[in-house]
């Protein structure tokens, strides 16, 4: 029993004893059982033979000169410095069109006077946004390894992009009204793309259907909304529209989907809540939002479509 | 000025000049490289286009984090730095590799498996290995028994028994501790030896052969 586990253990040994890798200790204590021991021996040999025939393999010469050319490095770059096209287009499309929804849905909001509930989403959604953000920047990371010196082209222009999108989302954060909303959107359009059919569907439904009357009256902001909030609501709602986009084709992580599908939910609070302040407006928030509904869902079917195409094109 | 590789080759005087954008001076490095990294991306990935391309990406990539690569020469706990730190960038783009061919099984059905059919095991033997194998069965043998180990393992004892690093440079090229790269050839180095005796009539003679020059 005692030799058995002996056996066991030094047999492990075998391969770093080949390579030199032994103390001088467990050297001795393996020639000693080696000489005792015909299983082990004859391992030894095979092991020792199975290295020398990997050593001894031909090396395949190079089929040309891997001389970088100042081309080359040109070419890097414009390759690294623009998105994956297609998904680019798609995805500024997208956020094009979140933003005239986005837009519309302010301007019946704050026609009809409302708007106060809004600005208790200021706080929280901003944050969200920067984590959101943060999703494909974190998995290109750990995409390129611990050297950092070796980032892969794709990867990179797409964790650019998002970082670029955080900070030009983070500036209208304070902005009050239209950075909450913006954002909220932003991750409706997130938590359709996401789950690639049910969850997205459930989202824009969400949109609609949510009873209003959950959240309590809120006072107005003490910023006055200016004429000039739906043009920074647009700004935002591009930014974040883009950022959040391609988070959802690579479908990330459970945890992300969640994140995005509340986002979805606090959206969906938000306009109703202002709804309930004011029964004036109701029908043109009604109308707004399935428009913003109909957009949802018209963003997330093009992210499916073009996910397929970009598939199809890789392949 | 000769930049010739041979006797007058001096690395850490071309990575100084690299540093400084001197292409010329990093390409010298290029050519020294070339023919044990694009081996390495062969053995790793199989096929010899994809290790065309992760070869040439990893000479890009590295050239441009040049300036990130610290240390010359060899040192004492920090062996060969040069070759390690490239190896590591060319394992990094083979890995990337094998990832995108996880990530796009589809592709696999538009080109013919290897026998055991798994993930990492797609790609066609291209023409560069086939002639390699030719040369001997065993050399085809091994190479069949090496797409079998995982990922991690075949680097390890590629690394070690084809391209001849010592276990300190293994684990830097890995990023892994010593004990690891120990244990990680020690299993490769047992998987291959049963893969190959399991293929009988390949490997007696060299036991034979091996047993009497001991």
């Amino acid at each position: 029993m005692l030799w058995l586990s002996k056996h066991a253990r030094l047999r492990n040994n075998l391969s770093p004893y080949i390579d030199g890798r032994l103390t001088a200790s467990q050297a001795t204590a393996l020639k000693a059982h080696l000489a005792v021991c015909e299983t082990c021996s004859r391992e030894l040999d095979e092991l020792r033979a199975t290295a020398t025939a990997l050593n001894e393999l031909p090396q395949a010469e190079p089929p040309r000169s891997f001389a970088i050319t100042p081309e080359m490095l040109e070419r890097k770059a414009a390759a690294g410095a623009r998105p994956t096209p297609a998904l680019g287009v798609g995805m500024r499309l997208a956020g094009a069109a979140v933003a005239v929804v986005l837009a519309v849905v302010l301007v019946g909001d704050l026609t009809v006077g409302g708007g106060g509930g809004a600005s208790r989403e200021a706080g929280s959604q901003p944050a969200e946004e920067s984590r959101l953000a943060q999703i494909p920047g974190a998995t290109d990371t750990s995409k390129s390894g611990e050297s950092g010196a070796y980032a892969q082209p794709s990867g990179n222009a797409d964790s650019s992009t998002s970082q670029s999108n955080a900070r030009a989302a983070a500036p209208c954060a304070p902005a009050g009204v239209p950075a909450a909303t913006g954002s909220a959107a932003g991750g409706a359009a997130g938590g359709a793309g996401g789950p690639a059919s049910g969850g997205g569907t459930s989202g824009g439904n969400g949109s609609i259907e949510t009873p209003a009357g959950t959240a309590p009256p809120e006072p107005a902001p003490t910023s006055t909304p200016s004429p000039q909030s739906p043009n920074i609501a647009a700004t935002c709602g591009d930014a974040s529209g883009s950022v959040v986009a391609p988070v959802a084709p690579t479908t990330a992580s459970p945890s992300a989907a969640d994140t995005r599908l509340g986002a979805a939910g606090n959206a969906a609070t938000t306009p109703a809540a202002s709804e309930s302040n004011e029964d004036g407006g109701a029908s043109t928030l009604r109308v707004a939002e399935i428009v913003l509904a109909a957009t949802l869902l018209a963003i997330m079917s093009g992210i499916v479509l073009e996910a397929a195409l970009r598939r199809r094109r890789i392949a | 000025m000769a930049l010739g590789v041979g006797a007058d080759f001096d690395e850490p005087d071309l990575i100084a000049r690299s540093r400084q954008g001197e292409l010329a001076a990093f390409n010298v490095l290029v050519e020294r490289y070339q023919r044990p990294l694009y081996n390495l991306c062969l053995r790793m990935l199989v096929s010899s286009e994809a290790a065309e391309d992760a070869t040439q990406e990893a000479f890009i990539a590295a050239y441009r984090a040049i300036d990130r690569f610290r240390g010359g020469a060899a040192a004492p706990g920090r062996p060969a730095g040069f070759r390690a730190w490239l190896f590591r960038i060319g394992v990094n783009a083979c890995y990337d590799e094998l990832r995108r061919r996880r990530a796009r099984p589809a592709a696999s059905l538009d080109q013919p498996r290897g026998e055991s059919g798994r993930a990492w095991d797609i790609e066609n033997p291209g023409p560069a290995l086939e002639e390699i194998a030719e040369t001997a069965e065993l050399g085809r043998a091994i190479q069949e028994a090496l797409r079998v180990l995982p990922t991690d393992q075949r680097l390890a004892i590629v690394l070690c028994d084809v391209q001849g690093l010592d276990y300190a440079e293994i684990a830097q090229v890995m990023g892994v501790s010593l004990g690891t790269v120990k244990s990680r050839i020690n299993r490769a180095r047992s998987r291959l030896r049963a893969l190959l005796l399991s293929r009988g009539e390949l490997l007696p003679s060299r036991f034979r052969q091996t047993s009497e020059d001991r």
